[in-house]
C-alpha cells in the first residue's frame, strides 16, 4: 500500500505514514481513571517532522508510548481509537507483530541517553544487538554496520568509539549513539521524546542539525515531542499543541507562531519573553492557575477554568477540532459560530 | 580592570575553586577539577547580574562560593566591604540574613518533613529575628501572601504542591529575612514555561519593591536576557565576557558568546538559522591544557591561543573580554 520512498526527494511525498484517530489511553489509579490521552487526532507524512508541544502532564509522552505500545499495562490501557501505520491498526496487532515493528519500522529516542543505555555493555554491543534483532546479519556484518551508523551520526573515530562504555562518553555523543541505534533499521517513523532537553545549548544545536540532516538523507518522518517552543520553531513543519490529554490546536509551524488561536497556545507564546518584553522588561503573560488533575478533568473544555476568554459554552461541552483557515485547526468555542450566539459571559 | 561602580554591594576577586580527584592505591590527589578558575566581578546594589554558561562552566560553584557554602582555593569575596572568607561564625551567620539563595530543584530544596509554615519560619528562628510566636506567624503569613500562597498552605507539606508553588515557597523562605542580595541558581529551569513566567514576574516585582540585588545563574539565554542588567558568560571556570545585557546580545565579542547565541533556538520559524555550530564537546575541567580554555573548539585558531591564557580586559567601556582575538 505504501510506495517505496525516494531517497533523493523524500519531502515531496505526501504519503501519510501514521494516522492517529481519537486515541484514548487511560490509566486506572487509586484516585480514579487518569485520562492521559483523551481523544487525540493527528497525521504524519513521510519526510515530515510533526512537533508535539505541551507542558508536563499534557499527554505527549503517553501518546508516543501508546504508538509504541510501551506504556505499563496494567494500569494503562487503550480505551479507544486507532493508530494506523502502513495499513495496520497498531492498537489491534499481535504482541509479536508489535515487537517486529517496534525498533525496526518505528523507533524512539528518549530524553536521557544515560538511562536508555546499559552501563555494563559497550555502546557498540548495544547497537549491534539492536541491528541483529531485526536484520539478518552476522556478528561481523552487524559490527560493520554499527560503525557505519556511528559515522552517519557524526561520531568521530567510530571504530574506537564502538568499544567504549556509556560512562566514557559525553551526553551529546550518547544521544548520537541512541539516534544511530534508532536509525540502524531505516525506520519509516522516528519518535523523539525530548531528545535535546538534557543537553547543553551548543550540543543541542548539533543534535538538531544532525536530525534535520538525517531526515533529508533518509526520508524518515519524525514525531518530535518537546516543551520547548524554540526547538519546535526550528525543527517542525507541522505542530500540534496538547493540553490535559487533548489536542487544542494544530497548524503548520509558521502559521502557529504568527497567529496562535487557542488561548492556551497564546498563553504559552506569551510566557516566552518577546523582543519587546526584552527591551522594556514588561511583565510576561501569565496563565493563571495550574494544570488540572487527569483524574478530575473539568467538564467541557479542560482549559476553561484558566481561560481569560471563556464564553458560555466552554464549561458545558467539549469543543472539537475545527478547520480555521488553511492548514490550521483549533478546538475552542471562540471560533465556532454557535458560541458567538451564546454570548460572551463566562 | 573592573569598573568602579557606585554603591558596590558585592565584589568578587580572582575566585578559584579546585576539587582534588583521588586516585591510585593511596588515594592521593592525581588531578584537579578546575571548577572555578579565576573569576572577578562587581555588582551594584539593585542590579541583576546574569551568569550564563553550559554545564561544567562553574556558575553554580561560583554562586555557592559567594555565600561561603564552601571555602575557596584562592580569591576573595567582599559583601558591603566585609571580607566574607575571614568572617567569624557569628558574623557569617549575620551575613546569611543579607545574602540568601534560591536553588534550582524545587523538589529537593525543601524539607519534605516540614510543613510550609515551619520551612518559612525556620530562618526567622535561626536568626532570632522575632520576639513572639505571634510575630513569627504574622511575618510568615505576610510573605506567603506576597508570593501568592494562602494562609491555609502553611499547614501543608511540600509534596502537596506543584513545582511552581514549591519555588514560591523557596522564594518566601529567602524573602522572610528581608535580604539585600539573592543568588538564584537556575530558579526556573525545572519549571514548565507558563509557570516560569509566573515565577519570573514575581522575582521582578519583588526586586522593585524591596530593592533587591540578584545574581541570576541560568543556562537559558532568553530568560537571562530578560532579567539581567549585565551578563557574565562563563566557560570552564572562567569569565569569557562581561558586559551590559544589550551589548552582549547584540555585539558579542568573544567567539564562545557568538557561538552560544547562534546555537540558541528562537521561537520564530522564519528566523534565519545562521548557525555557527561548534565542533566537539565541552571538554572536562580536569587539568586544563595551557592557553585559552576555549581554543580547541574556537573557529579562530592561532598559536598564541594554545600557549598563552588571555587575561580579561576592557575593550570598550564596561565591556570585558578574555580573548586574544575578539570578534569585531
Amino acid at each position: 500500500m505504501l510506495k517505496a520512498l525516494s531517497s533523493t526527494n523524500p519531502a515531496a511525498s505526501e504519503e501519510v505514514i501514521l494516522r492517529v484517530r481519537d486515541l484514548r489511553t487511560y490509566f486506572d489509579t487509586a484516585q480514579g481513571v487518569a485520562k492521559a490521552v483523551d481523544g487525540v487526532n493527528f497525521e504524519i507524512r513521510a519526510g515530515e517532522t510533526l512537533g508535539v508541544v505541551g507542558e508536563s502532564g499534557c499527554g505527549k509522552s503517553v501518546t508516543a508510548l501508546s504508538i509504541m505500545r510501551l506504556f505499563p499495562s496494567p494500569p494503562g490501557r487503550i480505551d479507544g481509537g486507532e493508530i494506523w501505520f502502513k495499513g495496520r491498526d497498531l492498537t489491534k496487532v499481535s504482541k509479536r507483530e508489535m515487537r517486529r515493528i517496534r525498533g525496526c519500522e518505528i523507533c524512539i529516542v528518549f530524553q536521557e541517553p544515560m538511562t536508555s543505555l546499559n552501563p555494563v555493555y559497550t555502546v557498540g554491543e548495544q547497537v549491534v544487538e539492536a541491528i541483529r534483532l531485526h536484520q539478518n546479519l552476522s556478528q561481523k556484518e552487524a559490527v560493520e554496520k554499527a560503525i557505519e551508523m556511528f559515522e552517519l551520526v557524526g561520531i568521530a573515530s567510530p571504530e574506537r568509539r564502538v568499544r567504549e562504555y556509556p560512562h566514557q562518553l559525553s551526553g551529546g555523543i550518547r544521544q548520537r549513539v541512541m539516534i544511530a541505534m534508532a536509525l540502524s533499521c531505516r525506520p519509516s517513523l522516528l519518535i523523539a521524546d525530548e531528545p535535546t532537553t538534557a543537553l547543553d545549548v551548543t550540543i543541542q544545536a548539533q543534535i538538531l542539525e544532525l536530525m534535520n540532516d538525517l531526515k533529508s538523507k533518509l526520508g524518515t518522518a519524525i514525531l518530535f515531542i518537546t516543551h520547548d517552543l524554540g526547538v519546535i520553531a526550528e525543527t517542525a513543519q507541522q505542530v500540534i499543541v496538547m493540553y490535559a490529554g487533548r489536542v487544542v490546536e494544530q497548524a503548520n509551524a509558521t502559521t502557529l507562531f504568527e497567529k496562535p488561536l487557542h488561548p492556551y497556545t497564546q498563553g504559552l507564546m506569551g510566557s516566552i519573553p518577546s523582543e519587546e518584553a526584552l527591551l522594556t522588561k514588561s511583565r510576561l503573560t501569565e496563565i493563571k492557575g495550574v494544570v488540572p488533575s487527569l483524574t478530575a478533568l473539568p467538564p467541557g473544555c479542560s482549559f476553561h477554568p484558566r481561560c481569560s476568554k471563556r464564553v458560555g459554552a466552554c464549561h458545558k461541552e467539549r469543543p472539537q477540532l475545527i478547520e480555521f483557515g488553511a492548514d490550521h485547526r483549533v478546538a475552542c468555542w471562540l471560533y465556532t459560530e454557535p458560541a458567538k450566539d451564546m454570548g460572551r459571559s463566562a | 580592570m573592573i569598573p568602579e561602580n557606585e554603591n558596590v554591594l558585592l565584589k568578587v576577586e580572582n575566585l578559584k575553586k579546585y576539587f582534588p580527584i583521588a586516585g591510585g592505591i593511596f588515594s592521593r590527589p592525581v588531578a584537579r577539577v578546575h571548577a572555578v578558575d579565576g573569576v572577578s566581578f562587581k555588582i551594584s546594589a539593585g542590579e541583576t547580574l546574569g551568569i550564563v554558561g553550559e554545564s561544567g562552566c562553574g556558575k553554580s560553584t561560583t554562586g555557592r562560593l559567594i555565600l561561603r557554602l564552601m571555602d575557596p582555593t584562592e580569591g576573595k569575596v567582599w559583601f558591603e566591604g566585609k571580607d566574607v572568607f575571614s568572617l567569624e561564625r557569628k558574623e557569617l551567620q549575620r551575613l546569611r540574613q543579607d545574602m540568601t539563595m534560591i536553588f534550582q530543584d524545587p523538589y529537593s530544596s525543601l524539607d519534605t518533613r516540614m510543613s510550609v509554615g515551619r520551612i518559612v519560619s525556620e530562618p526567622l528562628k535561626i536568626h532570632s529575628l522575632t520576639r513572639s510566636k505571634k510575630e513569627t506567624a504574622e511575618r510568615v503569613a505576610a510573605v506567603l501572601d506576597r508570593v501568592g500562597l494562602r494562609p491555609e498552605h502553611m499547614n501543608r507539606y511540600p509534596h502537596q504542591f506543584s513545582g511552581g508553588q514549591r519555588q514560591r515557597i523557596a522564594i518566601a523562605r529567602t524573602l522572610v529575612l528581608k535580604p539585600k542580595l539573592i543568588i538564584a541558581d537556575e530558579p526556573v529551569s525545572a519549571l514548565d514555561v507558563s509557570v516560569q513566567a509566573q515565577v519570573l514576574n514575581l522575582l521582578m516585582e519583588l526586586q522593585k519593591e524591596n530593592r533587591l540585588t540578584y545574581v541570576f545563574i541560568a543556562h537559558d539565554l532568553r530568560v537571562v536576557q530578560y532579567v539581567s542588567n549585565r551578563v557574565a558568560v562563563m566557560y570552564l571556570g572562567r569569565v569569557m565576557e562581561l558586559a551590559r545585557v544589550e551589548e552582549i546580545y547584540s555585539q558579542p565579542r568573544h567567539p564562545y558568546t557568538v557561538a552560544l547565541l547562534s546555537a540558541a533556538t528562537l521561537p520564530d520559524p522564519k528566523a534565519k538559522k545562521r548557525r555557527l555550530t561548534l565542533r566537539g564537546d565541552v571538554p572536562s575541567p580536569i587539568d586544563l591544557p595551557p592557553g585559552c580554555p576555549f581554543h580547541l573548539r574556537c573557529p579562530t585558531q592561532s598559536e598564541e591561543c594554545s600557549v598563552a591564557r588571555p587575561e580579561i580586559r576592557e575593550i570598550s567601556p564596561e565591556h570585558f573580554v578574555s580573548c586574544h582575538y575578539p570578534v569585531s
